[in-house]
């Protein structure tokens, strides 16, 4: 028995052990990065991320610059800006769409539905990269190169989404729908008024996800904005890296500063975003 | 029946409404990705600088891709070695803490929010930090090496080195893969751990023999998400290494944004993308043969 514990307690010390080491594996980087962000642009140039973490270099400079408003910083946050209410857009069209497809797939019995909810996932097959060249042609040719609807097109109707909306929908009980045409309300208000409040978890989830991908997406934002008045943080960010000299006071405090929206986000809906990301792996 | 009338006519009201609401998302799929999809066909038989009119040339781009492409072998196997060591490396980094995290650890909310800012971060912020992490002469990890009396390293500036180097960046950015483990790990059933341990299994038995199979098929899902996520590679070519250096992270889909966005060749960039449809499609679909049971089966629960 005495044996038992004490091995039991080897154990636990190395495991505690290894999860340390981990740990700080994984810290370093942050702290390395989020330490970079308080030293001086040239020093970043000369050393890069020193390991002496010298407390008299560091200054808060490089965010006092950052919300100096002078050019640089107007530049910032109107990145800033543009990301924002494209990540806004996207989301709320993004939810609506697939809301729709999901519940009319879900709710509903019609010949199609089989063949069209394939359809649906099928599309999760082809991955973007190979899209964007006919796509980037199709915006040329609908004119919505340069334009947030060219940017926000393609993104909105996502299959994922679809597919997660429509697993959560299928758990409800169908009797709502019944009982709601009882009391006289029309096929909408059952749609938007019955079962909208009550896929509120799957909003929040989505939602998330959505907005998470959408703040950080870079490549087709970066193949559809043309005037830097348009571009979103990301490309804004990879702009201040020139083979004329690299920008890293903006860059480092501005990348620390920027994943403050999204982090928050997710402190405040993290059980649902888990719900949304275990959606498919976890059968529930 | 009048009852028949009546499901006759809800069915058909039901059937009309379930097509509006599906409308504009089919309006938006064959606008975004069917026809695309086609189009790339179509185009890679196509000689075109995207400007002046296409010219039909046949299978002449597939030929030219297999037999004198010069990014051709290098991007199949930067983009295979990539995929594998960063999948191989995100379940295993994963797994493993997903395991600690769910042991009573104090903090666990907090360490799994530590864990997950990774994947919240900006890709070009990611890069630029790592990239000062691997510089040669004051870098992190060669101001390790040389504690330690190791020669330094080159890392992002040597061919052989690219690959694992940028797949240790994807690894640390994992932090999705090990929200999903721990969901699942908390699914396991206590009873069954608690049988296994008056049963005289020690910890790794119970792992083993009771965990593992009670997450495999989470473990499968990661594997096979995460194989085809990174076999669609290209940020880290796009944000630090532009395919070098001597083609060492010249991975497929950044072959075909070259070609088709810096050199204007699009009817090859096609001709590529499609032999790229293939490639990935090939995992693909082994994942959905293994994902059909609860893709469309709900009778089973």
């Amino acid at each position: 028995m005495k044996g038992k514990t004490s091995s039991s307690r080897i154990g636990s010390v190395f495991a505690t052990g290894v999860f340390v080491v981990i740990c700080s594996l994984v810290v370093f980087p942050l702290l390395a990065g989020l330490m970079a962000s308080f030293r001086p642009g040239t020093e970043l140039i000369r050393k890069g991320l020193s390991i002496n973490p010298d407390v008299t270099t560091m200054t808060l400079n490089n965010y006092i610059y950052l919300f100096s408003g002078n050019a640089d910083s107007k530049k910032y946050f109107m990145w800033f800006g543009n990301s924002m209410v494209l990540t806004l857009l996207q989301v709320l069209i993004t939810l609506v769409v697939c809301y729709l497809v999901a519940y009319g797939l879900s709710m509903y019995n019609f010949r199609l539905k089989n063949l069209l909810f394939f359809l649906v996932i099928a599309t999760m097959m082809v991955p973007f990269e190979i899209l964007m060249l006919p796509l980037y042609q199709e915006m040329i040719t609908i004119k919505l190169i340069d334009t947030r609807a060219g940017v926000l097109l393609p993104l909105i109707c996502n299959a994922s989404t679809i597919f997660f909306f429509r697993q959560y929908m299928e758990s409800l009980p169908r009797e709502l729908l019944d009982a709601g045409r009882i009391d006289g309300a029309t096929e909408y208000g059952i749609c938007f008024k019955i079962m909208l409040p009550i896929s509120k978890p799957a909003f929040a989830a989505m939602g998330i996800l959505c907005a998470m991908g959408s703040w950080n997406n870079m490549l087709w934002p970066l193949l559809v904005f043309r005037s830097a008045n348009k571009f979103t943080l990301p490309i804004g960010l990879n702009t201040l890296l020139t083979p004329y000299g690299n920008n890293y006071d903006v860059l480092i405090a501005g990348s620390m500063f920027g994943i403050i929206p999204i982090f928050v986000i997710f402190l405040l809906f993290q059980r649902y975003l888990i719900d949304g990301m275990t959606a498919g792996a976890v059968k529930g | 029946m009048k009852k028949d009338k009546m499901v006759h006519r809800v069915g058909k009201k039901e059937e009309r409404t379930a097509y509006l609401c599906l409308i504009p998302a089919f309006l938006g799929l064959t606008l975004i990705s069917y026809l695309p999809t086609i189009a790339v066909f179509v185009l890679s038989l196509f000689k075109w600088n995207g400007i002046s009119a296409p010219k039909f040339i046949g299978m002449d781009n597939f030929t030219r891709i297999f037999t004198k492409d010069i990014y051709f072998t290098d991007s199949i196997k930067a983009t295979i070695i990539y995929a594998l060591l960063t999948v191989l490396g995100s379940i295993l980094y994963s797994l493993v803490l997903a395991l600690f995290l769910n042991m009573n650890i104090k903090g666990r909310t907090l360490w799994r929010s530590i864990f997950f800012i990774p994947y919240l971060l900006p890709a070009i912020g990611v890069f630029t930090g790592w990239k000062w992490l691997y510089e040669i002469n004051y870098g992190l990890f060669n101001f390790a090496n040389r504690l330690l009396g190791l020669p330094p390293k080159e890392f992002l500036q040597s061919p052989t080195q690219v690959l694992p180097s940028l797949a240790l960046i994807a690894i640390w950015c994992s932090g999705n893969l090990i929200v999903i483990f721990l969901a699942g790990l908390q699914g396991v059933p206590r009873v069954f751990l608690e049988a296994a341990e008056i049963d005289g299994a020690n910890a790794w038995q119970r792992f083993m023999n009771v965990t593992i199979p009670s997450i495999s098929p989470i473990i499968f899902y990661n594997i096979l998400t995460a194989l085809i996520t990174n076999l669609q590679v290209i940020t880290p070519a796009l944000a630090l290494t532009n395919g070098g250096p001597q083609n060492g992270s010249m991975f497929m889909s950044y072959v075909i944004y070259m070609y088709a966005f810096k050199k204007n060749k699009m009817g090859y960039a096609a001709a590529y993308a499609s032999i790229f449809f293939v490639f990935v499609g090939i995992f693909t679909i082994i994942l959905f043969k293994t994902q059909k049971s609860s893709l469309f089966g709900e009778e089973d629960d």
